[in-house]
């Protein structure tokens, strides 16, 4: 046995391998200690089923990321350096974008049919490429009339995806997993607020994020978000500038 | 090639005036960025930018002409072009900031000046600037036996040397999709020092407990520069409620009893210099 190199330790989701900066993939099981009256031990088990997931940040190397599709009903199969897992969902999704720092993306699925095989070293490559970069990144709608800020300088989007697995008494994975509720959410923080929101929030015009590289050519989908402002923050302390962040919602399902 | 810049052959620039008297000239940029370490990539490695680049020029130059051209930028809301000539080449800049500004005065020595700017946006040969938009200033030299202190209600014109300091810290402010900076923003307050060396014959000193018990001594300090060119013209720094920050007082068996002195102020306005 040693140590697995960064560069050893490939991150693929169903077939597409991934530029990951980091990943995590973690099991835990539920399993609790049987105390019998007196206290002696008779065993272990377990009262629930594995919770499993794996998770990574990345970047888009191309106009499309494959894994926005995987905000559905449709589940996926991917390897975590050499381990194999199928059913997988994904759970959430995240863009982060600041002036300057690579288009970070992020994902994290919940992993409903187990792991199979241990690690395995693996290894790609490719031409050198031009990621997006917060320079770059094409954004429309973003100013003050419409959501209160002509300045972004931080923006993270969000989805999340409920997933409910159904289990079958006597199988030790779900049957089927079952979409839930699938909610966007995108905040901004940049210079000021604009108007403060009261108790129905506030509407605004659709905006859209293009993740572009030093060339404008795009990485991945443009974002588009279409809901409401449902928070506002305004911060500020000595010797720094005021900070505006806003957050918007949209409940896509 | 000529193998060799020769200093004939160089000019440095500021919002359209060549400056005289420069010594010395420093141009640095630097573009921050990171490897190409993805986990399981074994393609060619390569670095990526990942945060903006940062321009940083200085200059140390003897006070043959008034430093007005300059000090006038100090705290400035917009940025000023300039940049470096040398060979018929550019080093050239378009939004600069002054972070600092030190000036020091010495009996039998030229008064001299060091400037330190942060320069946002391009850098570089393609960049045009105004040139020899400001006419040069006359002939300001100031005169060793010039220098006059006023403060505590005296004056003395017995100071040794005198050295003044200003430093501005500007943060530049950027957004998503833009390459340049959207504001530049001066941090306040402007923080100045100054320190001066004296020959002692009366001076008095101050009992370091009655700080303690008044609070922080207060002082208004007016260094006066005459111009050793026959003219009137003279330069005035005004230390408003400067700070003594310390005292040492030297003395020997040769006679030679100095005393140094070092204040400090801070303020919302760009420091007070005065050319009359």
């Amino acid at each position: 046995m040693r140590y697995i190199r960064h560069q050893e330790c490939e991150i693929e989701i169903n077939s597409n391998k991934f530029f990951a900066k980091r990943a995590t993939l973690s099991a835990g099981s539920s399993v609790q200690d049987n105390r019998v009256y007196g206290g002696g031990l008779r065993s272990y088990s377990s009262t629930s089923a594995l919770e499993a997931s794996v998770e990574f940040s990345y970047y888009i190397t191309g106009d499309n990321d494959p894994l926005i599709a995987l905000t559905g009903t449709h589940s996926c199969t991917g390897k975590f350096c050499g381990i194999e897992f199928s059913g997988a969902y994904l759970t959430s999704y995240n863009v982060n974008i600041a002036p300057y720092r690579l288009v970070e993306f992020s994902a994290a699925f919940s992993i409903y049919s187990g792991f199979r095989n241990e690690t395995q070293t693996g290894s790609f490559k490719t031409d050198p490429m031009k990621l997006a970069n917060g320079a770059y990144t094409e954004l429309l709608n973003f100013n003050k009339n419409n959501i209160g800020i002509d300045f972004p300088n931080d923006i993270n989007y969000r989805v999340s995806c409920e997933r409910t697995p159904n289990y079958v008494i006597g199988h030790e994975y779900p049957q089927d997993v079952r979409l839930g509720k699938v909610e966007k959410s995108i905040s901004v923080v940049g210079e000021n607020v604009g108007s403060i929101i009261n108790f129905s929030g506030k509407d605004f015009a659709k905006i859209s994020i293009s993740p572009k590289n030093i060339d404008y050519a795009a990485r991945g989908q443009t974002i588009e978000c279409e809901g409401m402002i449902s928070s506002q923050n305004l911060d500020i302390s000595s010797n720094g500038l005021m900070n505006g962040s806003i957050e918007i919602i949209e409940s896509a399902r | 090639m000529k193998g060799y810049v020769h200093n004939s052959d160089q000019s440095f620039h500021l919002n359209g005036l060549a400056i005289s008297g420069v010594q010395s000239l420093n141009a640095n940029y630097q573009i921050p960025t990171e490897d190409n370490n993805f986990l399981g990539y074994v393609g060619p490695a390569d670095l990526i930018q990942n945060a903006p680049g940062v321009a940083r020029f200085s200059l140390d130059r003897v006070m043959i002409t008034s430093d007005e051209p300059i000090t006038e930028l100090i705290a400035a809301e917009t940025g000023f072009d300039g940049g470096i000539e040398y060979n018929s080449q550019y080093i050239n800049f378009q939004s600069g900031f002054i972070d600092s500004y030190q000036c020091s005065f010495a009996v039998d020595s030229l008064a001299e000046s060091n400037i330190s700017i942060s320069a946002y946006g391009e850098v570089g040969p393609n960049v045009i600037i105004k040139r020899n938009t400001q006419k040069q200033n006359e002939l300001f030299i100031p005169s060793s036996s010039g220098i006059s202190i006023d403060f505590d209600g005296r004056e003395t014109n017995r100071v040794v040397s005198f050295a003044f300091e200003m430093n501005a810290e500007h943060k530049p402010v950027y957004k998503i999709g833009s390459i340049f900076p959207c504001e530049v923003v001066l941090g306040t307050p402007i923080k100045q020092k100054f320190s001066i060396e004296m020959e002692v014959d009366d001076y008095k000193s101050k009992n370091v407990y009655d700080y303690m018990r008044t609070g922080t001594h207060f002082e208004t300090i007016r260094v006066t520069l005459k111009n050793q060119c026959g003219s009137q013209e003279q330069v005035q720094y005004v230390f408003r409620d400067a700070h003594l920050l310390s005292q040492d007082f030297s003395t020997n068996s040769e006679n030679d009893t100095s005393i140094n002195l070092s204040y400090s102020t801070v303020s919302r306005d760009k420091p007070e210099i005065l050319y009359i």
